[in-house]
């Protein structure tokens, strides 16, 4: 693997519910101190593999490694696996800092030291005065901080986080992805964290995979999963895209042309004249005017305009399968649904895939 | 009689609570089963509780005196409580991993398991002691499964004696155990086993710190249930102990109906009464303490 040798090695990894294979063959690599999300639709596979890696789950197949032990037989409770549940599971009987403590006395902690560490780790998350209460007596956020404090106590080899932000209304959600994302950097610890989410993804992961149907489609940094998207799903899946299918209808060196319903498209890569394609381009590299110096160019027509605050998207008429999308410029000449325009943009930022 | 309820609320609300409304509406759904209560249970209950502190017209406590003054007293509360205990304790160890298993029992199989349990309930109480009669006699199915299997060489002596009352008991009284603790159980939240397993609590931890505190509440609730049944009652006894061993609802029946001597009737009324409430006050009190407060 390049870039160091893996932490956490997830080898093979299959699971079977009854009939029907929810994971197929997976493997995935994470470095020490790595923060990796788990990107993709529910159904996918991607909370089953985080309770295979903690134990919660066996697989039908495949080995599970942590810094350089086998885990695969190894039973939940002797992994060292942290895990914060979606729905945060905090024990309803016991108070905030019983909760904090679970972990420490399961192991025979001795009382100074838990109660140091649970106030440590309770500071940590800013609750550092609620150790008494009921958990019932908590917000949803303090609850899930709870939950974050309660797995971190225990000093984890290993943080498993399974869409712990689900459960909070947007504006909290984004406070809290900060606040997460930066209590985890500091701690350098180790974390996978599923979500649906791609702006959860996006914003607080050194890499994505991105899953579906039981595989990972693409395992990357960030920026080079919404640039460069390794499949017609990861497209779709993480931000939004122009999408015209096409026919390859010759090769210039190393560019192929295709034809679309829309217009001659330009992109970089290689296919067979003749064959099935997909063509694609995100919003922000599509520019509204005439192509310049060898530009792709389509002549389009508006149909509606989404105001999104920071910036505005223009949706073109396309054919049925087809998308068109354009990011307007905050300040640029409006537009009106109906509009006929040229929408240019870089033969370089254009992406073309084998017809899915 | 049934407006008393109504017109003591009334008043209490005019002391207490002024700002507040009146007569809380919701107060009135309770109405009909106070009034039926009040008729049916709390005056039946003063008469005894007065016979039992009044004799020849004067209040005394003689028959109290008397009554604990005897070692036989002693002896019928003990057989009482302690036979209570054993068919409250056999139906707990045997209803508590049942309840789970009904539990985690699928949709179909679940409600068989449940019918399996609630029916014969409807089978009185007085066929099920006569059934057990047959079953535990010396040549029953109990003593020839236990000759059969070798447990024992020669029919053991079954009916008359307290194992075969316990037995017959707890046949009777085990879905009272298992149904509260099903309930608990039912709702105890999957996630939060796997929680205390990721953070290394072992198996027997987990039972000990996650999931019997969480079943608390239904244990207590059919400890209560089922003790306070058993310390009372009196078919099960009569036919499959006869005269040999006395409880108190025995005592309480002889001393009425062929004795006819009402102080002895009454006060172990009051007796078996003190006992029954300590447990449910008990129990009250301790399921208070396991309810996670919220």
């Amino acid at each position: 693997m390049p870039g160091g040798a893996a932490y956490l090695d997830v080898i093979d990894v299959a699971k079977w519910f009854r009939e029907t294979p929810v994971i197929e063959g997976l493997d995935l690599q994470v470095r020490a101190g790595e923060f990796v999300s788990l990107l993709g639709p529910s159904g996918c596979g991607k909370t089953t593999l985080l309770r295979i890696v903690a134990g919660l789950l066996a697989a039908d197949r495949g080995r599970v490694r942590l810094d350089g032990a086998d885990l695969t037989r190894v039973p939940a409770h002797k992994r060292n696996v942290g895990v914060v549940f979606q729905s945060y599971a905090l024990f309803p009987h016991l108070t905030v800092a019983d909760n904090v403590a679970f972990g420490l006395k399961a192991r025979g902690t001795p009382r100074a030291e838990i109660d140091a560490t649970v106030a440590r780790v309770l500071a940590l998350v800013r609750l550092a005065d609620h150790g008494a209460r009921s958990v019932f007596a908590l917000s949803g956020g303090q609850q899930q901080r709870i939950a974050v404090a309660r797995a971190l106590a225990v000093r984890p080899k290993l943080l498993l986080l399974d869409e712990p932000l689900s459960a909070l209304d947007r504006k909290l959600r984004e406070t809290m992805r900060m606040e997460l994302q930066h209590l985890l950097r500091d701690l350098g610890i180790t974390a996978i964290f599923v979500t649906h989410d791609q702006d959860e993804a996006l914003v607080m992961s050194d890499r994505v995979a991105v899953m579906n149907a039981g595989r990972i489609e693409q395992f990357d940094t960030p920026a080079t999963v919404y640039t460069r998207p390794a499949t017609p799903f990861v497209l779709d899946f993480v931000g939004m895209s122009t999408r015209l299918r096409g026919t390859v209808a010759g090769v210039d060196g190393n560019e192929v042309v295709v034809d679309t319903a829309a217009g001659r498209v330009r992109a970089p890569g290689r296919a067979a004249p003749g064959a099935a394609v997909l063509v694609a381009v995100r919003p922000e590299n599509v520019r509204l005017g005439a192509p310049r110096n060898g530009e792709n160019a389509l002549e389009l027509k508006v149909r509606d305009l989404v105001f999104l605050g920071s910036k505005t998207f223009l949706h073109f008429h396309a054919p049925d399968g087809d998308q068109a999308v354009a990011e307007l410029p905050a300040s640029g000449e409006r537009r009106a649904p109906g509009d006929q325009v040229t929408a240019s943009f870089d033969v370089g930022a254009t992406l073309v895939y084998p017809a899915p | 009689m049934s407006t008393a309820p109504a017109s003591l609320s009334a008043r209490a609300d005019l002391v207490l609570a002024p700002p507040r409304r009146r007569l809380q509406p919701v107060a009135l759904l309770a109405l009909p089963g106070a009034g039926y209560l009040a008729l049916a249970f709390a005056a039946p209950l003063a008469l005894l509780l007065m016979a039992s502190v009044i004799s020849e017209g004067r209040p005394t406590l003689a028959g109290y005196r008397t009554f604990l003054a005897d070692s036989f007293s002693w002896t019928v509360m003990a057989n009482t409580i302690r036979s209570a205990g054993l068919i409250t304790l056999i139906c707990l160890v045997a209803g508590y991993p049942a309840a789970f298993a009904l539990a985690r029992a699928a949709g179909l199989l679940q409600a068989a398991l449940l019918a399996a349990l609630v029916l014969p309930l409807s089978v009185g109480v007085v066929v099920k002691a006569f059934a057990w009669t047959i079953l535990l006699r010396s040549d029953g199915v109990v003593n020839r499964a236990l000759v059969g299997l070798g447990a024992v060489d020669a029919p053991v002596r079954l009916l008359f004696t307290e194992s075969g009352l316990v037995l017959g008991a707890v046949n009777v009284f085990l879905p009272f155990m298992v149904l509260p603790i099903f309930s608990v159980v039912k709702l105890i939240d999957p996630r939060l086993l796997d929680a205390a397993a990721t953070l290394g609590s072992s198996p027997l931890h987990r039972f000990f710190r996650v999931t019997l505190p969480l079943t608390m509440p239904g244990v207590i609730a059919g400890v209560a249930f089922v003790f306070s049944m058993s310390v009372s009652m009196y078919v099960i006894p009569t036919l499959l102990m006869g005269d040999r061993f006395k409880t108190l609802s025995v005592l309480i029946a002889r001393s009425f109906l062929f004795m006819r001597d009402r102080s002895v009737g009454s006060t172990a009324s009051v007796m078996l009464l003190l006992i029954a409430v300590a447990v449910v006050v008990a129990s009250a009190l301790l399921t208070r303490r396991w309810q996670p407060s919220r």
